[in-house]
């Protein structure tokens, strides 16, 4: 199976470039993208699965799952849900619904659950029908609880995980960190190499610190007047 | 939180005996009370054959036509109160429709027109609800049903100036004004057979397109992901459903609410549901409630209603609930 790449992507938006010469082969495990509002990291997400016009190379590994970051709260029971779009079992959803704690929501109404609740069914979904499992802001809205299985179920799947994120904390358990800002990218590689004091804030334009806490690592902001 | 839900089975098993109730109604209530045992008999048999039953059936697909329609065009758009009617798509073919007749005035012979009357009423259908979409696509709940309201308005305005340019130029055209209100009265056998059709391949198409149309209503993204561009898909099943309404229009006029009412009392009553689990209760219940207005329309109050007066009484608390409980969340 061909590996997740994407070579030479440009997109154009209304006149405006909004990905420059972007070129990342995903790697297996977890791929977090980080990047300010409006660098170009949803729109790379929506190229990939074809939503949006591009020049360049896209190649996707196996099926894909996606978790948006915005979506509508469907008339429809959780397993409908789940099951929409596919061709999938119920067990095989019932399954996923297991691996992230919500078996009990299986026959509630979609609507009725919380944002977060939301959230942790449709990236359950996106886990359930993926090989290439992607993710727009997984993290929004969950509580630290549901933060911290997706955090592991990211960390420890041996799909290829591609997820956006504003949460530098998800970055320190990738695999492979992408930097992105105005559209292009200014740098990728492993964790311990990307996520410096020095990149980390030139790619926020706010300076942080960086603090170790045995083997994990954490981020602070200086509230500095900007 | 889970508020008990009565069984999916017991609940279709429910609508089946309703549908036989209202079926068995509409058969032997009408202009004149034929009861069971005078349907063998001559006159009674004539009209029973060739105009009761083919009426019944009709009325009962008609029904679950507009009822289908209701649901698809609801998980689409994502709207709960959208409806053939509320769309426009209804209005639209009954001004194509009228406005076939207008041919007769250019002397085209009544065959040709009987031939050309679906395609226009095909085309406006199509015409009228992608206004109504480009009305409301950038807004809420409510900009969508205010664009099908206007849309709606322009159609039967025009409708009415058809019927009166009909009636000056060819008037032994008997009058079209019951496209504006519907009724479903004593419709041919070969009509019935082509309602027939149309709902078949409505109910297959739903049920069968399910799951699409399920991801659909839930994020533009996760359908492109699974190959399904929403755009297409919107594009084919609304047209698929324009054209069933055109035909149901043709037949029996303008017909509000069906599509509101049914899929909403059916999701209160069992709950949400995928969109192919829905199709079987959906389509019953609005071909009972459309039988049943039907026998109150054609008279079983003395006096005749159009039909339209008699789903909009049954429309207006749904349609309350529905916008009281805040737009979008259907459920």
């Amino acid at each position: 199976m061909v590996p997740t790449l994407i070579k030479g992507l440009n997109v154009d938006l209304q006149g405006k470039r909004i990905l420059n010469d972007v070129s990342v082969t995903f790697v297996k495990g977890l791929n977090v993208i980080l990047g300010p509002n409006g660098s170009g990291k949803t729109t790379l997400l929506r190229s990939v699965i074809g939503m949006i016009k591009s020049q360049g190379k896209i190649e996707v590994k196996g099926k894909m799952g996606y978790s948006p970051a915005e979506f509508f709260p469907s008339p429809m029971r959780v397993i409908d849900v789940m099951m929409s779009g596919t061709n999938l079992k119920r067990d095989h959803y019932v399954e996923y619904l297991k691996l992230g704690g919500m078996e009990r929501y299986e026959l509630r109404q979609f609507s009725t659950l919380s944002s977060g609740e939301k959230r942790m069914i449709l990236i359950l979904k996106a886990f359930a029908e993926g090989d290439t499992v992607i993710m727009d802001e997984p993290l929004s809205n969950l509580d630290a609880r549901n933060q911290v299985k997706v955090m592991k179920m990211m960390r420890d799947s041996d799909k290829v995980v591609i997820s956006t994120s504003h949460d530098v904390e998800l970055a320190t358990l990738a695999r492979q960190v992408i930097l992105i800002k105005n559209g292009r990218i200014i740098d990728q590689g492993e964790p311990f190499a990307i996520l410096t004091e020095e990149k980390v804030s030139s790619l926020y334009d706010v300076k942080v610190k960086r603090i170790s806490l045995g083997e994990r690592v954490i981020f602070v902001k200086e509230l500095i007047d900007l | 939180m889970l508020r008990y839900r009565f069984s999916e089975s017991l609940f279709v098993l429910f609508l089946f005996l309703l549908e036989g109730v209202s079926a068995f109604a509409s058969l032997v209530l009408g202009a004149v009370y034929i009861p069971p045992s005078l349907f063998e008999v001559s006159p009674y048999s004539f009209i029973i054959y060739s105009i009761r039953i083919p009426t019944t059936i009709s009325t009962s697909m008609i029904g679950a036509d507009l009822a289908l329609s209701g649901l698809v065009l609801q998980m689409l758009l994502r709207n709960p109160v959208m409806d053939p009617y509320v769309s426009g798509t209804a209005s639209g073919a009954g001004f194509g429709a009228v406005l076939s007749y207008l041919l007769l005035a250019f002397s085209f012979p009544v065959l040709i027109v009987e031939e050309v009357s679906p395609f226009l009423a095909f085309i406006f259908s199509v015409t009228a609800t992608l206004l109504t979409l480009a009305i409301g696509k950038k807004g809420d709940t409510y900009s969508l049903v205010i664009g099908g309201v206007v849309i709606s308005y322009l159609f039967s305005a025009l409708i009415i100036v058809g019927e009166l340019a009909i009636s000056k130029v060819t008037p032994q055209v008997p009058s079209l004004l019951f496209f504006l209100f519907g009724e479903i009265d004593d419709v041919t056998w070969t009509d019935t057979v082509i309602l027939i059709n149309a709902t078949l391949i409505l109910s297959y198409f739903t049920y069968a397109l399910g799951r699409k149309i399920d991801v659909l209503t839930l994020s533009d993204e996760v359908s492109f992901s699974k190959g399904i561009n929403p755009r297409r898909y919107r594009f084919l099943v609304i047209g698929l459903v324009s054209a069933v309404v055109s035909i149901d229009v043709s037949i029996g006029g303008i017909i509000g609410f069906l599509g509101v009412i049914s899929p909403h009392i059916v999701r209160g009553i069992i709950g949400g549901r995928s969109t192919s689990s829905l199709v079987l209760p959906v389509s019953l219940l609005g071909s009972s409630i459309l039988l049943l207005s039907n026998v109150i329309s054609r008279g079983a109050l003395g006096f005749s209603i159009p039909l339209t007066a008699v789903t909009s009484l049954i429309a207006v608390p749904v349609i309350t609930s529905i916008l009281r409980r805040g737009g979008s969340n259907a459920d």
